[in-house]
């Protein structure tokens, strides 16, 4: 299998300002998270950063795995969730194996929405979980 | 119903204990943090209602940030000026924001609330996904979608009325409740 130089994505999730998200993505697994809250100063800069580093990964053609635990994004951060999404949408098209668990608190409906809309767009098979 | 008053006379005259937040003055990225955290500590117990008068504080407070054509200079830095009031009724919260805006772009605001608010939920997720898919604006800092996504959180129309300031600027504000 082809191997690539990458490392692991790691951001510290901060609740300042403005809500950064905490990230892991591991290199060598391909097991990715992203937890927290998302309102950025860069919004386009944060998402292009980890659409670059899915991009790089793919190059292995390994699974993807996510598990999307935000629990609040604004709109800015929506597109870029889509666009992240999209771009996993076309690695599966192009043979990859994508998995995708989208976690969300039972009362949340709002959530739970956004994520239906994020299927119907992407046409990716998401799987809702819903928490207490 | 009190959304039908003058939403500037209610402003002045609400003198209750139910406001959460009053405030008219530059709305800065670190004033957003405040308001934000305060919403939340005070709405703590009611997780659901607290989540969406959060999510659309950040919508309504990033429009002022990014389109109101007021702006206040101290100490070398430029911030956009507007007014940000959170309500607690019986059933539902009022949220009320305004700023100033140029008139020649009052008639465009005016009809994207219109066409948001003659849309039922299920077209409203229809539009934000559809402008999620344009490309990027030039002119937007944002998404583009922080209105519709207010009236899809919130349930509920936008109100929203212009108050004359000279020949070239009118006061734009918004009112939506908030059910809990």
């Amino acid at each position: 299998m082809e191997t690539t130089n990458l490392n692991d994505l790691e951001i510290t999730g901060e609740k300042g300002t403005y809500f950064i998200p905490y990230v892991r993505f591991n290199a060598e697994t391909g097991k990715c998270l992203l937890e927290g809250e998302s309102y950025l100063e860069n919004t386009w800069e944060f998402y292009n950063q980890l659409k670059a580093w899915l991009q790089s990964y793919s190059a292995t053609n390994k699974p993807i795995f996510l598990d999307f635990k935000l629990t609040y994004f604004n709109t800015s951060s929506s597109k870029g969730i889509f666009e992240l999404l999209m771009f996993l949408k076309e690695y599966e098209n192009n043979g990859g194996k994508v998995m995708i668990n989208w976690y969300y608190p039972e009362y949340d409906e709002d959530l739970l929405e956004e994520a239906e809309d994020f299927i119907e767009d992407t046409q990716l098979a998401i799987r809702l979980i819903p928490y207490k | 119903m009190l959304s039908r008053e003058n939403m500037l006379d209610r402003l002045v005259i609400i003198q209750d204990k139910r406001i959460l937040i009053s405030y008219k003055g530059p709305v800065t990225p670190v004033i957003m943090a405040e308001i934000s955290r305060d919403i939340q500590d005070k709405l703590a117990e009611n997780p659901k209602a607290s989540r969406k008068v959060f999510s659309v504080f950040i919508e309504l407070a990033q429009n002022i940030l990014y389109y109101s054509v007021e702006k206040i200079q101290y100490a070398g830095r430029l911030d956009s000026v507007g007014m940000l009031q959170i309500i607690e009724m019986d059933d539902y919260f009022v949220f009320l924001c305004g700023n100033t805006v140029m008139k020649k772009d009052v008639a465009q605001l005016v009809n994207n609330c219109k066409t948001i608010n003659s849309l039922n939920r299920e077209e409203l997720r229809k539009l934000k996904r559809y402008q999620r898919k344009q490309p990027q604006s030039e002119t937007s800092k944002g998404a583009g979608i922080g209105l519709v996504q207010v009236a899809i959180l919130s349930d509920n129309p936008l109100e929203i009325q212009i108050h004359e300031v000279d020949d070239d600027q009118s006061f734009f504000t918004l009112s939506v409740n908030i059910n809990k």
